[in-house]
This record gives C-alpha cells, structure tokens and sequence, in this order.
C-alpha cells in the first residue's frame, strides 16, 4: 500500500446497539449488539473489506461510519484535511460538508434507483443538493462520471428498468461519485449480480480508485470478492473485529480459527486442490445473549477454558499490521 | 447405457413461455443424462434456463408454460428392477401419475428455505405430511420417521425441534428441513435448485457435506443447480454447462475443468475471483450483457460476447460436437468432430 500511510478515518470503540424494547413504557429489555466496540484507523488510499457472516453486523459498521445509524458510544474521527473532527458529534451543516466526503453504494442496484423518475432526475439531485448551480455545469458532471463507467451520456433521458443489472450498479456508483467524495462505502456491491457482470464491476471499481484516489470500504460476505479488491481485510464475528490483516496476509496465514474456517469453507473452482474441509459446527449466536468470554468459544475448534470466560483483547503482530483477537496468541508468545 | 445406469433420460426439451401472446423460448433442444447414484451439476448465470429445466421436468411450470420433448424418461430401479415412466406422455402436470411419482421417486430442493416453508405450520408436520400423503402411514409412525430422519440430516434437539415453527430455526436449519420434506419419502433422485445460494459460506460447506454424504453413503442420484463454480467442482461427477436456454457444453467434472472448450465456459472460469490471486492481477470479463431471450436472433447465441467469433457463427442453429467420448460442446470451432444431439 501507499507508504506514507495518512489516516483518513479513526475509529475508537465504536458500538452500534439496537435497544430491544417490551411493554406499554418501551422498556429496555436488551441490545441487540451489532457492533460491539470495533476500533481501527483507515487509511487514505486503501481498500479496506469487511467480511462476515449474516448478521456479523459488517453493513451496520458501515452504515455507522457514514452516519446513517447512530452509534450507542464511541468515536469517528474523519480527516478534514489534516485535520481530525469526531463525526458522532457534528451538526447538520458540518454533516453535509461530512457527506460530500463520503459517499455509499448500496447492495441492490434494483431498489436503490427510483423506478419512476428518469436517471437524468436522479443524478441531478444530489448536484443540486451540494450547490453545483448551472444546469450547464451539472450536465457536465453527469456526463464525466457516466464515462467513468463507461455508460452513453444520452442513456440518462432513460428510466431504471431499461438497465441489466450491472449497468444499474455502474449508475449507482456513477451516482455517488458526483460529488467527488474521497471515501465510497460499497455495502455488497456486487452480491446482486453475476458472475460475469461482477467481474465487469469490480474492475471498473479498481480503476476509478486509481483515477480518483479513492479510499474504499469493501462489505461482502465472499471472501475471494474481498480478497481480490482489498488491501487490508477486516474479518467480523458477532459484532466484533476478530483479525486485521493484510490481505494477502490473511490468506496465506491467517490466525483466528474463525479466519481459519470461514477460509476453508470456500469451494474452490479447482478440481486438483485437494483442501481439507474444516466445518465449523453449529451456527452464529444470537447478538442479544452473546456467549460469555469470546463470542467464538462455542464453535471454535481450539476453544480453551479461558475462551469461555475470558473476552480477548486485539493482539498485534511484530509488524504491528496483523492483528488477532485470540487467546491461542495471548500469553507472551510472539507469532 | 442401459437403464440400469441411467436414472434420467432427458432428449429434446423445450420449454416456452406465453407472454403478452408473444412466445419466448427459454429452454431449447435441451438433452442430457443422469448416471444411478452419481452428482450432476447444472450450472449458468441467471436467465440461463437452468431452472426452468429441472421445473419442466418435474411439472412444476405455471399454465403459461409450454413443454415438449421427445423424451423424459425416468428409470426406478425397485428389488433389483427396472420399471420406466414415461414423463412427457402424462398430460396434466398435476394428474396422478406425475404425484406418484414425486416424492417417492423425484424431489426436489429449492432455493429459498424462508419462503418455501409454510409459516403457519409445524414443521414436523410438514415433513410427515408427503409420507402420509404416499404410503398411508398413521400419524405416530410417520412422526418417529421424521425425528429419525432429522437426527440423520443433524438437527439437533429433534424432539422438540419437531413442534417448533419455521421462524424459530435459523436459514441454515429450515434448509435441513426443506431436505428433510425432499428426502422423507426416500426418492432416488434429488434435484436441487441452489440449496445454499441463500446461505452463509460455512452453512452452505455443512449442507454440501450433508447432500455429499446422501449420495455417496445412500447411492441417491443428484442433480444440482448452482451458478458456483466453486461448489461444483467440489460435487459434480458430471457438468452440464447452460447458456441462453442451451447446453453449450457437457462432460465429466474433468472434461469440462481440465479440457474446457467453449468460450463460455472458458470464460465463466475465468471470471470468477479465486483465493491468491497474484498482487495486481486483473479479472478477465466476459464483454455485453446476456441477450433478452425475447429477442433472439439466429445463430450461436453468444457470438456477440464471444472472441472467437466468426460470420459463420451468426447463422442457423449450432450444432453439438462430440469433442471426446461424453464431451460435448455446442461451438462450430469443433467441426471437425462428429455432430450428435443435444
């Protein structure tokens, strides 16, 4: 990655809870614990994935981070051109400069267009929105960003329905960047589509990051997508980080049994690799009544007695780039 | 081959749908075989036909469907004998014989385990509900058949998993229960249609470890439909390669990995991300988009996205090739081997 690493977002124990509510008062009878103190600096440039299992609350920390979920606690700092500003307390007009920073592409390209206006409408919005004021000049951002993704400037008199799917999601990113943002959030970007279309689409991702510079937040749940986009890769269990690493890192040594299983339930399409399946038993916790200690213990083939007391703290290799959450790594011994 | 052998004998299919009183044909000229007690994989992107195959064949199609073919051919094999029905000679897609035959003999898997479950509805009785539909068996009996069979399929807890209701078990477990409704009646033939598209990466290795073992441990014939190229090298015994209604290619799991010929599915492999991918290393793409299959002009249908493409391509209908023996593939770049159905 870029060597001179600025940090572009830094985030410190950041916790997403949805109360669960009971009776006539709205009780507060639990949480469910989406994300449950997540802390780590991005950086400008790179492409981070996030990847997990349903429900491991990959998209809610994504979400948080734009802003679009309240966090219960913890902080955001975003780099304001050096300078760091904690988001969960901006106001509105700080939070609109906030959000031509940041822009999000959505997992489903067919409902994240409105099917009744024409793309023209669509894409004017947000230029509007953000003070472009000549239609001359908004024209003008239109058309440079449709030829990002290579879509026809005179396609934006047409309505949603007449895209495949792929071409929707290029529109969608074509759409966020409008505003020139310098960090996309891509929530499963490429999950609706297939194959075919998604290696169309992630390219094209990969060649706009290095046109535009733009600093990447890849959620999706297979992990040969994320590995092929990400530099870094973020693996997420029940809410919590349970290794950092970078992605090549992650994949020729990967260190939590989580990290372990999840890559080698993978089907690979390769009829010679003779891989040995690990199957994890039994299925993710509930994020309300979490397991005592670590989250993991309870699938976990190298669960020990303190894994089901004790919650682990994150770990840092030598390097200090590869981080684990796992007691196997605790104990003074230096992997 | 002999009957013996072959447990679906499929020649000629083809299925068209009516909309707005045009005809679209989704599946066309469509044959292959399923070998006794082995896996066949169908696979293509969405749109491919896939599905509307294996529904043509089990008659689960809308009455704006219309099948044809000149041969369904179906071979139980019961006490070491061989009795063949005829599928594309009964005419009500409902009528006894198809209902006979569902269940005991052919079932089927479906993709979505959240809605093709009923939620009002135990799913015990769901299960129970096919065996005593097919064999008359009273309720008590049939309910020590389900918890035996879940306690085969790893539910765990059967006893009281048996009274609980479909929202109460997770994507995963209403999965086993969807195979638990397929597998109550001990068919031979399982068609399943993406079990584990809906499913997370290490549910879906439990599942395929599950379908992996029915077959090899209980001699079941599979076939599965999946766009994964990932799973089906993981179970296929034989490919079924689909593009735009047609099979574009045919072979043995080594056939069409290890000698792939048509473009496509060349350039299907190649397309699909893989773990370790050197550092920069850029994904090949597959150019356009598939066509709208009501609007089809004539020739080989992927010649627009096709490298290899030549004039020759753009005319008639496209012929299979037999490259090699149970290899074929439906490009004109193998003209030069003998033509065959399919």
């Amino acid at each position: 990655m870029s060597e001179n690493k600025e940090v572009i977002f830094r985030i410190k124990n950041l916790k997403t809870w949805f109360p669960i509510t009971k009776g006539a008062f709205k009780k507060v009878v639990g949480n469910v614990k989406a994300v449950d103190g997540v802390g780590l600096d991005i950086y400008k440039g790179e492409t981070l994935g996030i990847v997990g299992e349903s429900g491991c609350g990959k998209s809610t920390f994504g979400k948080t981070v734009m802003m679009l979920e309240k966090p219960t606690d913890g902080q955001v700092e975003f780099n304001f051109g050096g300078e760091f500003k904690d988001i969960t307390k901006f106001t509105k007009d700080e939070m609109f400069e906030f959000r031509k920073k940041v822009q999000m592409v959505f997992q489903d390209p067919y409902s994240a267009l409105n099917p009744q206006k024409k793309i023209y409408t669509s894409f004017e919005e947000p230029l509007k929105v953000h003070g472009v004021k000549t239609e001359a000049e908004r024209e003008k951002i239109m058309q440079q960003v449709l030829k990002m993704v290579n879509i026809q400037p005179d396609y934006l008199m047409r309505y949603p329905h007449e895209f495949s799917g792929g071409q929707r999601q290029r529109l969608c990113i074509a759409r966020a960047l409008e505003v020139m943002p310098e960090v996309l959030i891509c929530d499963e970007p490429v999950s609706a589509l297939d194959v075919s279309i998604q290696a169309q689409v992630l390219n094209l991702m990969k060649y706009i990051q290095r046109d535009m510079k733009l600093t990447y937040l890849f959620i999706a749940h297979d992990l040969s997508v994320v590995q092929y986009m990400a530099d870094r890769i973020m693996v997420m269990y029940l809410g919590k980080v349970v290794e950092v690493a970078d992605s090549k890192a992650l994949y020729e040594k990967p260190m939590h049994p989580y990290t372990k299983a999840l890559l080698s339930a993978i089907p690979v399409p390769d009829i010679h690799t003779t891989k040995k399946r690990q199957i994890l038993e039994g299925e993710v916790p509930s994020p309300i009544n979490k397991p005592a200690g670590c989250a993991f213990h309870n699938r976990c083939p190298q669960c020990m007695e303190i894994c089901k007391t004790k919650d682990p703290d994150m770990i840092r290799d030598q390097g200090g780039e590869h981080m684990v959450a796992c007691h196997l790594y605790s104990g003074g011994k230096d992997q | 081959m002999n009957n013996q052998e072959i447990i679906l004998d499929v020649k000629n299919l083809n299925t068209s749908f009516i909309s707005d009183r045009k005809q679209v044909d989704i599946v066309k000229s469509v044959s292959f075989q399923v070998k006794r007690g082995t896996t066949l994989s169908v696979v293509g992107e969405s749109g491919c036909g896939k599905s509307v195959t294996m529904n043509s064949i089990m008659r689960f199609l809308g009455s704006n469907a219309r099948v044809s073919a000149d041969n369904i051919q179906y071979n139980a094999l019961r006490d070491g004998e061989i009795t063949e029905y005829h599928l594309e000679t009964y005419k009500k897609s409902n009528g006894p014989e198809m209902r006979a035959l569902r269940g005991p003999d052919m079932s089927m898997v479906f993709q979505d385990p959240m809605s093709s479950l009923n939620p009002v509805y135990k799913v015990g009785d769901q299960v129970a509900e096919g065996l005593i539909q097919h064999t008359g068996m009273g309720k008590k009996e049939a309910r020590e058949k389900v918890l035996e069979l879940f306690r085969k399929l790893g539910i765990p807890d059967p006893e009281s998993r048996i009274d609980c209701y479909p929202h109460q078990f997770s994507g995963g477990m209403k999965q086993r229960v969807v195979i638990a409704i397929a597998m109550i009646c001990n068919p031979e033939l399982i068609i399943c249609d993406e079990p584990t598209t809906a499913l997370d990466v290490t549910i879906q290795a439990q599942i395929m470890e599950l379908l992996k073992d029915l077959q090899v441990n209980e001699g079941k014939s599979i076939v599965l439909i999946t766009h994964n190229m990932g799973l089906v090298a993981e179970m296929a015994d034989e490919v079924c390669v689909m593009y735009m209604g047609r099979v574009v290619e045919f072979g043995s799991l080594e056939d069409v990995f290890d000698h792939t010929s048509h473009p496509y599915t060349k350039a299907l492999l190649r397309s699909v991300p893989v773990l370790g991918l050197a550092d920069g290393q850029i994904l090949e793409t597959i150019p356009g988009i598939t066509p709208n299959p009501a609007d089809i002009k004539g020739g080989c249908d992927f010649a627009d996205r096709c490298p290899d493409c030549t004039e020759r391509c753009r005319q008639g209908v496209i012929p299979a090739f037999e490259i090699a023996k149970g290899h074929r593939v439906r490009c004109l770049k193998y003209d030069s081997f003998p033509e065959v159905n399919g």
